[in-house]
């Protein structure tokens, strides 16, 4: 009775801390106002010590969340609702994002770490400017606790308390969806470094060269955990959907690859701004658009109105809040920037189309299309609903057709880019440059028409593409390395080192680009190679795909702590491995689940479902044969590498320019 | 068999065609497209049949007439205006526009010939 006690208050306290959480953010957001207007400079700085009150005192809330999950204290609405007593610890402590409050409070409580690490990180670097900042910051604040303690609010208790909890969903009940909503929203959340930078320097009048140095770090964070979020999504998706793919193009994925398309825009267009001093007014509408997608992800996604319009307003409150904040935001945002955008300093001129800011610009364009198409595809048919009635289906045989020839030119683009030199590049020697990566391309692409007459015309221009850009960054690579040894005398693999060493920057991004290409290869071989059949089997029974022998060897039922499954034996006849498919049934859940199994090799998954067919004793099994898709979760890891190469160099010094400028292909 | 379903959409599912669906409805529409290929019906004709009963929304593709124009003609239309845009601001970025010299003043023109004239002489 004690305990029960305890743990009741111990709700209300984070629920009070909630509260005052919101009015000090409120502080921070009108702290610099107040300044200003009572012409106090030193009032600003409240806003720096509200942000670490903010993030304690939401810590505090969402600490007491996890609580009540983990003592099972069904008292709780979103505990009763998302949560049940058999459930194991780790995913009771993850079903706090598994539901739609729950989320919301995760975005915000990752809105006051990234806040309080800003306020930290800026209170020697630019301390004039940061109280702006957090305000901005704390602006958001104010908007998400609105809406989660008015309209969504996972402290709100449950009369009379249920014995026991609903469930969490069994498709959430993985580890892989324990990751992957905080990563995204690591990422979302990320991008608002970079925008409350921006309304910063418009409102500031902060001169771009002493601010876009500072928001790369940010922007490059950013995109890494939205990089890694859609990553283990699609990779969730793959094992436990059990349709032997990992990117449907359906809404809800679209919602997280909107801002990544628009932030891989951004984190190259900072560069060109941060060493050509170009770009500046742009910068600032990429920072506000790609922060506005990250806002309309979480809403697409948290707002119910992607599984039917109609959810929407069932709902009226929440879906008029969310509609007034995002209004709001791209209302206040955009209209400062249309004010202020002007006063940007002059830049620079371009000398010469052949230049790597010329192709920075059309990697933008691209980007920028692509993001465009994905928001029409994904809105387009929401919009029609909802205004005439009227259903069509988007889907992804359309954002195929449509993305994969926008792709293609992306990698193309990819390939030469790194090679151009800044200013003006020697056409000739660009052209004996890629003059054997071309050939390569081509050879490869040509020998895979011929070999694979039957193939759609896409995958062999890709992979041509792809060993182009390979080709490419391995000669240019090495290229260096033989300069570094002819000027220092060292020998290979110490040269191999020092060179990637020296410019972190530069091969960071080529690291990242190199994962690209790798990726690339893992879509084509899976996306366009996949063998599939569906045979119904009994025990002995040989079934055979691609060249793959599978037998059934029969079925074993038992008992886990939150499910009873019924699992299947089937052994791959090439290599003697075990594939053990199941179909599990998760208490509260009336449908029993399939669990896939997957034998996976460097080359190829042999990705097996099980379901139920008409005679009991046989079993419909699904067998797809995927080939390369280890190559894709591979690229993901890669593209992290790169990432943490790229920051862990330097800010660029000056000195660090020169050797920078040696590493670099001159012209 | 599987080419069709894969875009024909299971109509009670969110966003899945027929081929990777495992409700009732897409299992049903399964077996119809089977048993109209096994009746020699063509691919147009049995994607046919499943627009007359469910209209549009059943194709995973939207129709390049109608209300689905639009979704087929943006990115071609956004490619042009965006690349152009694009083109435009690399142009104008190429030549920088110096601002002209500024206009001399008929006294001072006549103060420049006067000084050419003396120190020519």
């Amino acid at each position: 009775m004690l305990a029960n006690t305890v743990s009741l208050n111990l709700i209300e306290l984070g629920h009070f801390c909630a509260y005052l959480a919101m009015i000090v953010a409120l502080v921070q957001g009108l702290a610099p106002i107040a300044a200003h207007l009572l012409k106090q400079p030193r009032l600003a700085q409240l806003s720096v010590n509200a942000s670490v009150a903010v993030f304690a005192l939401t810590t505090i809330g969402g600490l007491s969340l996890v609580h009540a999950f983990v003592t099972s204290n069904f008292s709780v609405q979103y505990v009763a609702q998302n949560s049940n007593t058999l459930l194991p610890i780790f995913y009771k402590v993850a079903a706090l994002w598994g539901g739609h409050e729950g989320s919301l409070y995760l975005w915000v409580w990752i809105l006051t770490l990234y806040t309080m690490i800003v306020g930290w990180h800026g209170r020697r670097q630019y301390p004039e400017h940061l109280p702006v900042i957090l305000a901005v910051e704390g602006w958001l604040m104010v908007g998400f606790f609105g809406l989660i303690l008015f309209l969504s609010n996972p402290f709100t208790r449950l009369f009379p308390v249920p014995a026991e909890g609903n469930d969490l969903n069994p498709l959430l009940q993985d580890p892989g969806m324990v990751g992957h909503p905080p990563m995204l929203y690591l990422g979302y959340v990320g991008f608002s470094v970079p925008f409350a930078f921006a309304m910063t320097a418009l409102i500031t009048r902060w001169r771009s060269e002493l601010w876009v140095g500072l928001i790369r770090r940010w922007a490059l964070i950013a995109w890494g955990f939205l990089t890694t979020g859609i990553i283990l999504g699609g990779w969730w998706a793959y094992y436990e959907l059990g349709w032997g793919g990992y990117w449907a193009w359906d809404p809800v994925e679209n919602a997280s690859f909107m801002p990544w398309l628009l932030g891989t825009a951004l984190v190259h267009s900072i560069t060109v701004q941060d060493r050509r001093r170009m770009l500046h007014a742009w910068n600032i509408f990429l920072v506000i658009s790609t922060f506005s997608l990250s806002l309309l992800g979480t809403f697409l996604v948290r707002s119910g109105v992607l599984s039917s319009v109609h959810a929407f307003a069932v709902d009226p409150g929440r879906g008029a809040y969310i509609l007034a904040f995002m209004t709001i935001v791209l209302v206040v945002s955009f209209g400062i920037f249309m004010v202020r955008g002007r006063y940007q300093e002059a830049e620079e001129a371009i000398t010469s189309f052949l230049s790597r800011e010329s192709l920075f610009v059309w990697n933008n364009v691209l980007f920028l299309v692509a993001c465009a198409s994905v928001l029409l595809g994904t809105l387009y048919p929401l919009a029609l609903d909802a205004l005439s009635g009227e259903k069509i289906t988007v889907g992804a045989p359309y954002f195929n057709t449509v993305m994969v020839p926008i792709f293609l030119v992306m990698i193309l683009l990819m390939a030469v880019g790194p090679l151009v030199p800044w200013r003006k590049a020697n056409p000739q020697r660009l052209r004996s440059r890629l003059l054997i990566p071309a050939v390569i391309g081509i050879a490869v692409a040509a020998g895979m028409f011929v070999a694979l007459p039957r193939a759609h015309w896409t995958g062999p221009v890709a992979v041509g593409f792809a060993l182009f850009a390979l080709a490419n960054l391995l000669i240019d690579y090495l290229r260096a390395v033989a300069q570094r040894r002819l000027q220092l005398k060292e020998n290979f693999w110490r040269a191999c080192v020092k060179t990637v060493l020296g410019n972190r920057r530069h091969y960071g991004g080529m690291i990242v680009h190199f994962g690209i290409v790798i990726i690339t290869l893992g879509l084509v071989g899976s996306g366009l190679f996949r063998s599939e059949t569906t045979v119904t089997m009994g025990p002995g029974d040989v079934a055979e795909v691609a060249g793959e022998r599978l037998r059934f060897d029969g079925i074993t039922q038992f008992h886990r702590e939150n499910y009873d499954t019924v699992q299947g034996r089937l052994t791959l006849l090439n290599s003697g491995r075990e594939v053990k498919p199941e179909r599990r049934t998760y208490p509260r859940q009336q449908a029993p689940t399939t669990e896939t199994s997957i034998d996976s090799t460097a080359l190829r998954d042999v990705y097996v479902v099980m379901n139920e067919s008409n005679d009991p004793n046989k079993w419909a099994i699904h067998i797809y044969v995927n080939p390369l898709v280890r190559f894709i979760w591979s690229g993901g890891f890669i593209i992290i590498g790169g990432l943490f190469l790229s920051l862990s160099g330097r800010r660029r010094a000056r000195g660090a320019e020169a050797s920078a400028a040696a590493a670099e292909p001159a012209g | 068999m599987l080419d069709i379903a894969k875009d024909l959409r299971c109509t009670v599912c969110q966003n899945q065609p027929v081929s990777e669906s495992n409700a009732d409805l897409a299992h049903d529409m399964r077996q119809i497209i089977r048993e109209q290929i096994k009746a020699g019906k063509s691919r147009q004709e049995i994607i046919q049949y499943f627009v007359d009963r469910y209209g549009d929304y059943v194709l995973m593709k939207p129709p390049k007439q109608g209300p689905g124009e639009v979704v087929w003609l943006a990115p071609v239309v956004l490619l042009v205006l965006i690349g152009v845009s694009g083109f435009l601001y690399l142009r104008h970025r190429l030549r920088p526009s110096l601002p002209p010299p500024p206009k001399l003043s008929r006294e001072d023109a006549a103060r420049v010939r006067e000084a050419r004239k003396q120190g020519e002489a």
